[in-house]
């Protein structure tokens, strides 16, 4: 019970709305502006931002379904339920508070009711709910309020009968004019637009950030890779007033951006290598799937227009249908998605793909029935999928990765509720309601899947210019200006400053190019700002929704990687080409994004870093933070090589050994790309010269086992080790005395195996598997003995520990289980296993396998477990081995320590 | 109550930066740590819209569809139609099948309830009075692939989150030092592979980590979990390194709450590293423990499981075995023993070792397969089971899951299939149903328990569920 009453405290069930609607609440207890009174145009935003928090924070938790709790039966999570009342009659009058019993209760005026009973509220805030109930008490909240059920209608009218262009989003976006430039800092109209912004809202704008930032913020954004210490130093110390200009110009033109920003859009096309789950080991491998990421990479370096390269992904069968220009390449788009067994769920992930990833719009949603939000009908859905269904791949295509029209392109029916056997009626193949005049013709062009790109590609869209604006912002800025990059719809509020996204969209639209939209933003002073704030602007904008500062970000998978494998100086540039397993053992230095995405088995390494889903369109990264990723970073045998290999950069420098402040000045140079603080360069020195601790070595459980004989009965363990003596020569598998075999007597047949022996021919002569101890610790040991023949007179198995028997048994022709037998052991101590021959050493050939397991005595206290702390097998069979060389561990050295260390740290994870 | 809950009471976020920063570097580190530590457990995305008895779930997944009618569902009606054609007409399962077929297993009543059980499952029988049995079972398709899916994550077709990952997604983490959802299997995955467990759109850390068990030492279970290049001492040596540059980095920023955690996620790393080892170590459980969880890699990771929840671990699935063990289509009646040999004394012992410790009152253990088996034979078929009639085909209209501990009550039969056992008649469950139900025991209501994804709130149970009532004690 205490749990459950800690749930509905008032600021967690505020963080329970955040998370539903976070476009409505901040998270954060609304601050009462005074004098702050609604509106005609914006009640519905005052409501929002002053009332519903507040009503939250201070009436839910004894008036809410939410909180299960209804006090004079009494909720307040609902216009109706408000209207309704309780067991008083109804809370408010709209328009005359000083009728309304909430604000009587509130005032506590009445002694016998005065709500909150916590305390009463403040003056302002009685205020505001006053002044909300005066304007006629708007509030959107329906009954069952914030059911998250998609089968409950936002409200009561029916989204398809709402109008489109009453929607922000759902027009065309126009070029802004900007009266006059309000700071001389500020050239760009986004940062007029951004600057007017915060002054109204009374927040200070920060500086422009320092060229050290910049450059490895650029360098981030624009190539996912960081700058030398050169690099930086050469921009730093530049007099040319141009030098950020030709910054980014030379980094625009590096092939890393178009590797960047094609690794952004993989992300929006749901790449992967593989179809995902194929029946009875099928080949999985998607062939050809390197060439769509291959083209992405191009296009981006290239610059191809962005209505270009939607058209291609689209129709590259109609716009280069030879494959020319490579540009069949693009169809991966459509083609790479999982593949299903059903091809109706095909169809939908296609739908998905065009409709989230360049409209903005969720039009999956409307398989079963209409769009629960927009005006999206089940018709539209099924006027794609006729487009789609009537796609198909060639048999002999220029490229894999092609479709074509198929010859006689049918219209789908609706299929209700998304059931296959139950069809509605036809639909003609056609553009989405809601982006389309009643008049336009339906498609006829084959398939209809051209005339679907014109009409997403082109600047009459309201949609494709913004959806790609607000992406390529989220990857340079490091937030979208619309929160849900993927879904524009009604229930998506437009921008904090709308006019921003709609200045950049219109003129992206006019030439489609994503490099001078990339230039352009990065030049703005928006995108230059220091991440540090100036005065409270950290209260007053949390989200920074204003653009008044910058955003830090943090490194991703790719980049974290790539970054690694650049201050190894081990980093591959080469383009292109088949994907390269990087979790395999056989280590590469490709950069990531050619690393084989599988989506059905994605490997660990890339799900711990929150890579993209490969399953679906992905609107944008998380950004976790799991101790697995630290595991791989301060264990993997992959971040070892990396530390070497950067310490061993700087041991090319040839500098003193004993320099050590030298070497800690040239490893942060080498990684951090800057000179160590004085402080840094104390500590990191005295870590440096500290001397390092050779871990333990593991122990190779082969060389725990040696094979021999030994006299029977075996004497008293002091001159136990003399009387043991190894069999000398390992031929095919077995150990045994001597080249020749058989031999002379006594040893005869003697020889042990993987899985058991040949006694000796002498009966006070054991062959002897021996086990010693590399440390205390408690073994069970189980095994089985068998002798296989009726002839001869068997064998007699024995166990002795440290010379004392505890085992003994003779078969013939007969097997038996031995054990579990405990045994308490000191490092050095030993196990033998022995077997003897009877009066006659024929037939005396004898199968013996044991298994022990082991644990060490200080495990058994719980927490020191730590390494040596845990259990291991050892088996006969399976560290059965001949001569071995024990391998070599490698460990860190204190400067390779040092470079991993720094390669772990914030400063390299994040960017500034 | 259990230790994880009295940390959430003490959990006070919005002090901490305050403190650490008003004590400066006049804390000793290992304070410091400590109180991290303590923050790091978390509360869970979702607050819970009921109280609740269970916080932990194991799932016993008996991968490839076991027979009900051998195992907890006995039909004496199946001995006098054996062999002759069944009174009702076969419903159409994936392969042709024919005459009725027997079990070939002895039934007996066990516990105070008398619930009668297989003699395959002897070891389980003994705590009939602690299980709820759901014989009214129901899925979609006769096909093992759609129908793991379902059961999985309430969709056949398309992608989406596992059951474990939204149980995760919603309670969160019990112990930030190990992940919160652990799914075993010995020798390779169940068929649908990593899809059984996936996260979909959830964030990646609510996806399982997948264990393979045929492994015994903590490295072969747990990626990277050992260093074998750097002592103790000098990873210790090195994140106190780490640390330090870490705090003079932030020191000259404004906070960020993501530069604090990440720093943290290095010493939970780090303590993580024993914390595996000793989780995952079954040796040091005392010999008549392992004795009596039995020998076997499902006895093995039936362990590891009992250990992974004693330390806060919200899911944790065991598979049978890889592939479909229990997809017996032929030879029914020594491989269903066989497969249930190597099971049904480590359930046994799991849930003697759960009521013991007094876990089973907050620890949902679920048994079941994707779906049942049809009460007559399968027909013989070139390629797959020529020349034999002794197995039975998969059956969808109608099987059996048990679970016990967590809030069910025991020693009663839910619901019941018809006269043969081919379809759920009375008191029908359909897999939605059984997960709004578990959800429900968790203290989640299925249809609140949801998160935005594309455009419109997703959860577990789509549109569908509703709860089984009677399954609560």
């Amino acid at each position: 019970m205490p749990i459950y009453r800690k749930f509905i405290a008032p600021t967690l069930l505020i963080t329970a709305f955040a998370i539903r609607a976070p476009e409505q609440l901040s998270g954060q207890t609304p601050s009462t502006p005074p004098g702050a009174t609604p509106t005609e145009s914006n009640k519905l935003d005052f409501f929002e931002k002053h009332v519903r928090p507040l009503l939250i924070e201070k009436c839910y938790e004894c008036h809410s379904h939410e909180s299960g709790e209804s006090d004079g039966d009494l909720f307040l999570d609902s216009a109706a339920a408000m209207q309704k009342g309780g067991s008083r009659g109804a809370v408010l009058v709209r328009g005359k508070p000083n009728q309304s019993l909430l604000i009587r209760v509130i005032n506590y005026r009445d002694r016998n009711l005065q709500m909150p009973p916590s305390g009463k509220l403040s003056d302002s805030q009685i205020e505001l709910l006053r002044a909300w109930i005066e304007s006629g008490a708007i509030d959107p909240r329906m009954e069952k309020p914030e059911k998250t059920d998609h089968n409950h209608d936002l409200a009561t009218t029916s989204p398809m009968d709402r109008d489109p262009s009453t929607h922000w989003a759902f027009n065309v976006p126009v070029r802004q004019s900007v009266d006059a430039v309000i700071h001389s800092d500020v050239e760009d109209t986004i940062d007029v637009l951004a600057a007017s912004a915060a002054a109204e809202a009374d927040i200070k704008v920060s500086l422009r950030a320092d060229r050290a930032t910049l450059i490895r913020r650029l360098y981030y954004d624009l190539t996912g890779l960081p700058p030398s210490l050169y690099t930086i130093q050469r921009f730093r110390n530049s007099k040319r007033p141009d030098a950020y200009h030709r910054l980014v110009d030379q980094l625009l033109a590096s092939p890393a951006f178009g590797e960047r920003f094609g690794r952004h859009w993989l992300d929006v096309a749901r790449y992967a290598d593989t179809v995902g789950y194929a029946l009875g080991g099928k080949e999985r491998r998607y062939k050809g799937s390197e060439r769509y990421r291959d083209w992405t990479i191009r296009s981006f370096a290239q610059d191809m227009p962005y209505d270009e390269m939607v058209r291609h992904q689209l129709a590259a069968d109609r716009t280069d249908p030879t494959n020319e220009s490579g540009n069949l390449e693009a169809m991966g788009f459509l083609t790479l998605g999982r593949q299903f067994l059903n091809p109706l769920d095909t169809i939908d992930d296609r739908i998905d793909v065009i409709t989230r990833g360049l409209l903005g719009l969720t039009v999956a949603c409307a398989r079963c029935h209409d769009h629960k939000f927009d005006p999206i009908p089940t018709e539209d859905y099924y006027a794609l999928g006729g487009i789609i269904a009537s796609s198909q791949r060639p048999k002999n295509g220029a490229s894999p990765l092609m479709l074509i029209d198929k010859p006689n392109p049918i219209d789908s029916p609706v299929l209700i509720r998304g059931q296959m056997g139950n069809r509605g009626p036809i639909v003609p193949r056609r553009f989405l309601t809601a982006l389309r005049s009643d008049q336009e013709p339906r498609f006829t062009d084959g398939s209809g899947r051209k005339e679907l790109a014109d009409r997403i590609a082109t600047a009459d869209n309201p949609l494709t210019a913004r959806v790609m604006v607000n992406r390529v912002w989220s990857y340079l800025i490091g937030k979208p200006l619309v929160a849900n990059r993927s879904d524009f719809g009604f229930r998506t509020k437009p921008p904090a400053i709308p006019k921003v996204l709609d200045e950049l969209a219109a003129s992206f639209s006019a030439d489609w190019s994503i490099k001078k939209l990339v230039r352009r933003i990065v030049l703005s002073k928006i995108y230059q700002q220091r991440v540090a704030t100036e005065g409270e602007s950290l209260a007053a904008d949390p989200e920074n929704r204003l653009l008044a500062r910058g955003n830090r970000k943090r490194r991703d998978f790719e980049s974290l990687r790539d970054s690694i494998l650049t201050v190894s100086g081990t980093l591959d540039r080469s383009l292109g080409g088949p994907p390269i397993n990087i979790t395999s053992n056989k280590s590469t230095h490709r950069r990531t994004i050619y690393a084989m995405i599988d989506r059905q088995n994605l490997p660990a390494l890339f799900r711990t870093f929150d890579f993209a889903s490969p399953d679906t369109h992905s609107p944008g990264r998380y950004f976790t933070t799991v101790p697995q990723q630290a595991l791989f970073l301060m264990n993997s045998p992959e971040m070892m090589a990396m530390a070497r290999a950067t310490a061993g950069v700087i041991r090319q420098q040839n500098i003193s050994p004993d320099a050590t402040r030298a070497h800690t000045k040239a490893i942060f140079k080498q990684i951090l790309s800057r000179d160590p603080s004085p402080r840094e360069l104390v500590t990191a020195t005295a870590f440096l010269e500290t001397p390092p601790q050779e871990p333990k070595p593991m122990t190779d459980p082969r060389s725990l086992w040696s094979y021999g004989t030994a006299t029977m009965p075996l004497q008293k363990k002091e001159d136990q080790s003399s009387d043991f003596s190894a069999l000398r020569q390992y031929r095919d598998g077995r150990w045994q005395a001597a080249d020749e075999f058989p031999t002379t007597a006594p040893f005869g047949h003697a020889f042990l195996g993987k899985s058991g022996g040949h006694t000796t021919s002498d009966p006070s002569l054991g062959v002897v598997r021996r086990y010693t101890a590399p440390q205390t610790e408690m073994i069970t040991l189980e095994g089985k003995i068998r002798h296989n023949s009726d002839q001869g007179d068997g064998v007699t198995f024995l166990i002795h520990a440290n010379g004392k028997e505890i085992y003994k048994s003779t078969q013939l022709n007969s097997q038996e289980k031995h054990g579990p037998h405990q045994i308490k052991l000191k490092a050095g101590d030993t196990i033998d296993l022995i077997a003897t021959p009877g009066r006659t050493s024929s037939f005396d050939s004898f199968e013996w396998t044991a298994k022990m397991q082991t644990v060490p005595a200080q495990a058994h206290r719980e927490g020191q477990a730590h390494r040596e702390g845990q259990g291991a097998e050892r088996d006969t069979m399976k560290h059965f081995s001949g001569p071995f060389e024990q391998e070599k561990i490698q460990s860190l050295d204190r400067l390779e320590q040092l470079a991993q260390i720094l390669i772990l740290s914030n400063e390299f994870a994040f960017i500034d | 109550m259990e230790p994880v809950t009295k940390t959430m009471l003490n959990h006070c976020p919005t002090t901490r930066r305050s403190f650490l920063k008003s004590c400066g570097a006049g804390i000793g580190s290992v304070a410091m740590t400590d109180l991290l530590a303590r923050e790091n457990i978390s509360i869970g995305e979702v607050p819970l819209h009921f109280p609740a008895k269970a916080k932990h779930v194991i799932h016993l997944f008996m991968n490839g569809g076991p027979s009900h009618v051998d195992t907890f569902d006995p039909k004496v009606v199946l001995e006098k139609y054996h062999g002759k054609t069944a009174p009702t007409k076969n419903l159409r399962t994936e392969r042709p099948t024919g005459n009725v077929l027997k079990s070939p297993y002895k039934f007996k009543q066990y516990g105070e309830c008398g619930l009668p059980v297989s003699e395959i499952f002897s070891h389980t029988a003994e705590h009939m009075d602690d299980i709820c049995v759901i014989r009214s079972m129901h899925a979609d398709v006769p096909n093992h692939e759609p129908s793991l899916m379902l059961m999985n994550t309430g969709e056949s077709r398309l992608v989406r989150p596992s059951m474990g990952s939204w149980i995760s997604y919603g309670l969160g983490s019990g112990n930030e030092n190990l992940p919160s959802f652990v799914t075993m299997c010995p020798g390779g995955y169940p068929i649908k592979e990593s899809q059984n467990w996936q996260n979909a759109f959830l964030p990646g850390k609510y996806q399982a980590t997948y264990i393979d068990t045929s492994g015994q030492r903590v490295e072969q279970l747990i990626d990277h979990i050992q260093n074998t290049s750097v002592s103790e001492r000098d990873q210790r040596q090195q994140l106190d390194l780490l640390k330090e540059l870490n705090r003079q980095h932030s020191n000259l920023r404004d906070e960020d709450k993501r530069l604090d955690s990440r720093l943290e996620s290095f010493e939970l790393a780090y303590r993580m590293q024993s914390e595996a080892s000793t989780t995952f170590d079954i040796q040091q459980e005392s010999l008549s423990t392992r004795k009596m969880y039995g020998k076997g890699a499902f006895a093995r990771q039936a362990l590891i499981a009992r250990r992974l929840v004693e330390r806060g671990v919200r899911f944790v699935q065991l598979y049978t075995g890889a592939g479909q063990p229990w997809d017996n289509h032929d030879d029914l009646a020594k491989r269903h023993r066989d497969v249930a040999q190597g099971v049904d004394q480590a359930i046994g012992a799991l849930l003697s070792d759960l009521k013991r410790t007094g876990m089973l009152d907050s620890t949902l253990v679920l048994w079941g397969g994707e779906f049942g088996r049809t009460p007559v034979v399968e027909m013989p078929k070139e390629g797959s089971n020529q020349g034999k009639m002794n197995g039975r085909d998969h059956n969808h209209y109608g099987f059996t899951c048990w679970m016990a501990g967590g809030g069910v009550k025991g020693g009663q039969a839910i619901g019941s299939t018809d006269e043969l056992g081919f379809q759920a008649v009375e008191n029908r469950v359909h897999v939605h149903d059984l997960h709004a139900t578990i959800l429900r025991l968790l203290g989640y209501d299925h249809e609140r328990l949801t998160y935005r994804y594309a455009g419109r709130d997703f959860r577990l149970t789509d549109v569908h569920g509703k709860i089984v009532e009677d399954i609560f004690s």
